[in-house]
């Protein structure tokens, strides 16, 4: 039966849902916009930045700090350092080397990065799923009785954070000098070297800022689901992939709108009509949109230069 | 005007609101060489690629009268240029469909259109003898299943294949770096290569995308003898883009001069150079003083 | 930090500070993972492994500096084959071929199966190289065509009841079919979002066997027959009528009678599959196939025909991949979707990017390694996936054409 209140839930899930896999999308989108590569291993980033909240707040708790908010705030700022770290690194030992090698090599670099961050969680951690407590409790809700549309708290901080972050981010790329750099590198990788842009830290930048990026979004789902483990990165990072797609992988509100757009499809396609195949049904997204719209849905098809 | 090899008719071709070429008019002359030139974005090369099949043209038609054979609509072997009188003749419609579904650049090639390129395309990790073997695969083997097998007719079409390759490679002096893999030869050879490449495709109409850039002056020279050598010995027709006018002007027969998408000009050499529109809008409004100088 | 381009006068403090700051970003970088380690909702504190992970990077890092100051380049091993060798090819591998004949006949079971599973990877890698190697169309779903010849053996003998003999032109026509329905919608695409589409491909097939319970029995898996030859079973008793191998050629029953089948069968499925890639190498389909990786411009400038060059491509390599799921099938009696994840596919990549990209004895001798290094290496069974990974990383770096190059061919006057 069709209920109205219903619908409304699962929209409220899907743009929860859709604002992570925009967060975790930016990544892509900058970094392929960059240096025009798939950065694979983005999603283990994000893998990264769970289990680092995790550890976070199991510290600040066995060193007792009691308040709610200020824990969320320190796990917050130690997680985005730390998962940043990732990113540079990562950036640094395994895809820095290869500029100039031939086409394939940084994805077939990445693959392996994906491989060596999963499984260095795994020994390091161990291979069971992994929790937080609940933190933030409580829920406000529209409507009575059966017809009700329930968003927790924590679902209300995530889409906060996550429009928060996305107008930093903005402000960063349009108002800073860093920016600057990213937008010029961007447009000619050659031309801004010459004109004195350092190439090296600019591209550190951007798979640093797209790292912090999915950090957030990995805080923010382990607050809300509060279980992961090592191999959450694959599938999501495989689906926020589809998001940058969507939005046109290059562009930055493309990222946010193609996450938003794919978290709605997604959850209204396991709510109303399948759950076991909402995977199947995010992967064919992603490939029918590669395959006849590969500029994005709102991009202009491009023309092959001879 | 029906003894040309090639005619355009009122081609055009625009990418989205950018018109390349529009409306364009005309006629290459068989068994000689043809100059298109004209100024940087005068849709030189896109003429180039519609002729050769890399883009399907947005209206008109090009048509191919090699020796021997009928006409031959270049832009039906693209699987375009849809006619309303198709639909009333069973066989023109499914020609059509045919090209439509089996059509691309492969059909031009096969009928005797082949090209180079500006920006020398060669494969790169192979040897030279392998970059013209691979333009030789229609000589080879029809059939897969002969070469797995190594069947006698399958071991002596790859040989006659190679002696070929071999000949021309004699002819235009590489024979000495048959083995040799393409990036390690110097720049000058890796242009004739690509030429002697396109000649492996046994071409009727060939199709010279600016040879002579990056050429030394002497490399130049040697360069107008093999183009000579090609029209005459092998009977080929040549269309050549070029901007070096010590290459173009002493070997063409004929000079097409394009500009802005419009053909200008068409005309011997001694013509063109004196048309006053084509001194104007390619060579400069000061060419006039200069010609001047040289000729005292 | 690293952009100390001049020569020689790297001092002392130079090295100290290089290395300090490595250690303390490393020890930060490392410290969350493996030296802090969740226990429920609380940790565990094991600083000291951090610790020897910082102090190890922070060493390798002093190295590299140390090296680059000097203009030393890493020494690029490349795998000769030694002219003797070469002279004598037809012996050498006649006595290979009679090596890997007599090979099932003098070790156990144990080393029979991890022998039949070299020849599988070989084989995968044999279909993979094809399509990355020589075609240079990166696929990352080739798992997909395994799981096709897997799943095609072991569901048309439940549905179909087709047995191991039949169900190798099944398979190959299946297999075909699906390499060409996967090669049509990608045919436009290059590099890496080509990569992308065939990991979605193969993703995709993936879930549905796991989710389609009714036809392919989900997680669960579904049971394929042991082969048989010309009728006979290798079991201790016949369960489809007739009488089984050993009681027919009056020898004991031994369980490994099956595995020696399979092995030899297999064995000569790859001297079959090496020979056919061989050939094709050097006739005009395999050398449009590396031509179109070369520039595919100028190849259709040639008149090749790149829709149909790919489409040969993808169905050739899916063919191979698709035997060897029936070998891996019939050898396992059993099968389910998790034979067939991601990880797989970035294995049989790995062989052929580590064997040298398009070179058929770098593929050989790659999946040899890979497949064996876990056996020999038991006490680091845990590390294996992390091995691949960095062996990925560190090739493309150092090595990104793999350790075996392809050797042209040569043609004389």
């Amino acid at each position: 039966m069709f209920d109205i209140y219903v619908l409304g839930q699962q929209v409220l899930n899907g743009v929860i849902l859709g604002s992570i896999y925009g967060l975790i999308a930016v990544g892509y989108t900058m970094v392929y916009g960059i240096v025009g590569m798939i950065n694979f291993a983005h999603g283990d980033i994000y893998m990264i930045s769970a289990y680092v909240t995790a550890v976070a707040l199991a510290v600040l708790m066995a060193f007792g700090i009691d308040s709610v908010y200020l824990a969320l705030l320190l796990t917050m700022v130690m997680a985005v350092i730390i998962t940043g770290l990732y990113g540079w690194a990562v950036e640094r030992i395994a895809y820095r080397p290869l500029r100039g090698s031939h086409r394939l090599a940084p994805l077939i670099s990445a693959i392996g990065v994906s491989l060596v961050l999963q499984n260095y969680v795994q020994i390091g951690q161990g291979a069971r799923t992994q929790g937080i407590p609940t933190l933030i409790e409580g829920s406000l809700s529209i409507g009575q009785g059966d017809s009700i549309i329930q968003i927790s708290y924590t679902q209300l901080l995530i889409i906060l954070v996550a429009v928060a972050s996305m107008c930093l981010l903005t402000l960063v790329i349009t108002r800073t000098s860093l920016g600057r750099d990213c937008r010029a590198t961007q447009q000619d990788m050659v031309m801004a070297s010459i004109l004195g842009v350092n190439i090296n830290r600019t591209i550190a930048w951007v798979f640093t800022i797209g790292a912090m990026m999915a950090a957030i979004a990995g805080v923010l789902v382990t607050l809300n689901y509060g279980t992961f483990d090592f191999y959450i990165g694959f599938v999501t990072g495989i689906k926020a992939f589809t998001a940058a797609v969507l939005g046109g992988i290059g562009s930055l509100p493309g990222a946010m709108l193609g996450g938003v757009l794919l978290g709605l499809s997604e959850s209204l396609f396991s709510g109303f009509i399948n759950t076991d195949y909402k995977d199947v049904f995010a992967f064919a997204i992603l490939v029918l949109m590669l395959i006849f719209r590969p500029s994005g849905l709102f991009g202009k098809p491009e023309v092959d230069k001879v | 005007m029906s003894d040309s090899i090639l005619t355009v008719n009122n081609l055009s071709m625009a990418f989205g609101g950018l018109i390349a070429l529009d409306k364009i008019n005309l006629h290459v002359a068989p068994n000689a060489i043809t100059a298109l030139i004209g100024p940087n974005g005068a849709g030189k090369t896109t003429l180039f690629n519609c002729l050769t099949g890399f883009y399907v043209p947005t209206a008109g038609s090009m048509t191919f009268k090699p020796a021997g054979t009928g006409e031959v609509d270049l832009v039906m072997l693209l699987g375009s240029g849809w006619q309303r009188q198709d639909m009333y003749s069973p066989r023109r419609c499914g020609r059509r469909l045919y090209y439509k579904l089996f059509g691309g650049t492969h059909q031009i090639v096969r009928r005797g259109i082949t090209r180079t390129f500006q920006n020398t395309r060669l494969f790169m990790g192979m040897t030279a003898m392998e970059n013209l073997l691979v333009a030789q695969h229609r000589m080879i083997s029809p059939l897969p299943l002969s070469g797995l097998v190594r069947l006698p007719s399958y071991r002596r079409a790859e040989r006659s294949a190679i002696e070929l390759a071999y000949r021309y490679l004699d002819e235009f002096g590489l024979g000495g770096v048959a083995n040799r893999l393409a990036k390690e030869l110097p720049y000058g050879q890796q242009k004739k290569l690509e030429i002697i490449r396109a000649l492996c495709t046994n071409p009727q109409f060939l199709c010279l995308d600016e040879p002579a850039a990056g050429l030394n002056s002497a490399e130049t020279k040697e360069l107008a003898a093999m183009i000579r050598n090609i029209k005459n010995k092998m009977g080929v027709t040549i269309f050549i883009i070029e901007h070096d006018m010590s290459l173009v002007m002493p070997i063409s027969d004929q000079v097409i001069v394009l500009d802005s998408g419009v053909v200008i000009a068409m005309g011997t050499p001694a013509q063109v150079s004196k048309d006053p529109q084509v001194l104007e809008a390619y060579l400069g409004s000061d060419y006039d003083q200069k010609h001047a100088g040289d000729d005292a | 930090m690293n952009t100390n381009k001049a020569s020689g006068n790297t001092t002392t403090r130079t090295y100290i500070k290089e290395s300090l700051i490595t250690f303390v970003l490393a020890y930060v970088i490392f410290l969350p993972i493996t030296g802090l380690v969740l226990k429920g909702y609380d940790y565990q504190a094991l600083l000291h492994r951090p610790l020897y992970l910082a102090l190890s990077v922070a060493l390798l890092r002093v190295c590299i500096v140390w090296l680059r100051d000097r203009r030393m380049a890493l020494p690029l091993p490349t795998v000769q084959i030694p002219a003797g060798v070469r002279k004598h090819k037809r012996f050498g591998t006649a006595l290979l071929f009679g090596v890997m004949l007599a090979l099932p006949f003098s070790i156990d079971n144990y080393w029979l199966t991890v022998a039949i599973s070299v020849l599988i990877y070989i084989l995968l890698g044999l279909g993979l190289n094809i399509v990355v190697g020589l075609a240079g169309l990166l696929d990352l779903g080739f798992v997909a065509f395994y799981a096709v010849g897997a799943y095609g053996y072991a569901l048309g003998s439940q549905y179909l009841g087709i047995g191991f003999w039949a169900a190798i032109p099944f398979v190959i026509v299946l297999a075909m079919l699906c390499g060409i329905l996967l090669g049509f919608p990608v045919l436009r695409m290059h590099g890496d979002y080509l990569a992308i589409v065939t990991l979605g491909f193969g993703e995709i097939i993936r879930l549905v066997l796991n989710n389609w319970l009714d036809f392919t029995g989900g997680p669960n898996g579904v049971a394929a027959p042991p082969p048989t030859l010309f009728g006979m079973e290798f079991a201790h008793t016949a369960t489809q009528g007739g009488r089984p191998f050993h009681e027919l050629w009056g020898l004991e029953y031994g369980s490994s009678h099956r595995y020696i089948f399979i092995y030899l069968l297999l064995l000569a499925t790859v001297a079959l599959a090496l020979l056919f890639v061989n050939r094709l190498r050097q006739m005009p389909l395999g050398r449009s196939w590396e031509a179109l990786r070369e520039n595919e411009i100028a190849c259709r400038s040639l008149g090749l025909n790149h829709v149909a060059i790919k489409l040969s491509a993808f169905s050739l390599g899916a063919m191979i991949g698709g035997v060897a799921g029936i070998f891996f099938a019939a050898y396992q009696g059993f099968i389910n979707p998790s034979s067939f994840t991601f990880f797989e596919s970035a294995l049989i990549l790995c062989i052929v990017v580590l064997g040298g990209s398009g070179s058929t004895i770098g593929v050989v001798l790659a999946a040899t390694v890979i497949t064996l290094l876990p056996e020999v290496l038991r006490d680091f069974a845990d590390f294996r996936i992390l091995i691949f990974g960095i062996v990925m990383v560190v090739m493309m770096i150092w090595r990104p054409r793999g350790f075996v190059t392809a050797k042209r061919q040569r043609f004389e006057r």
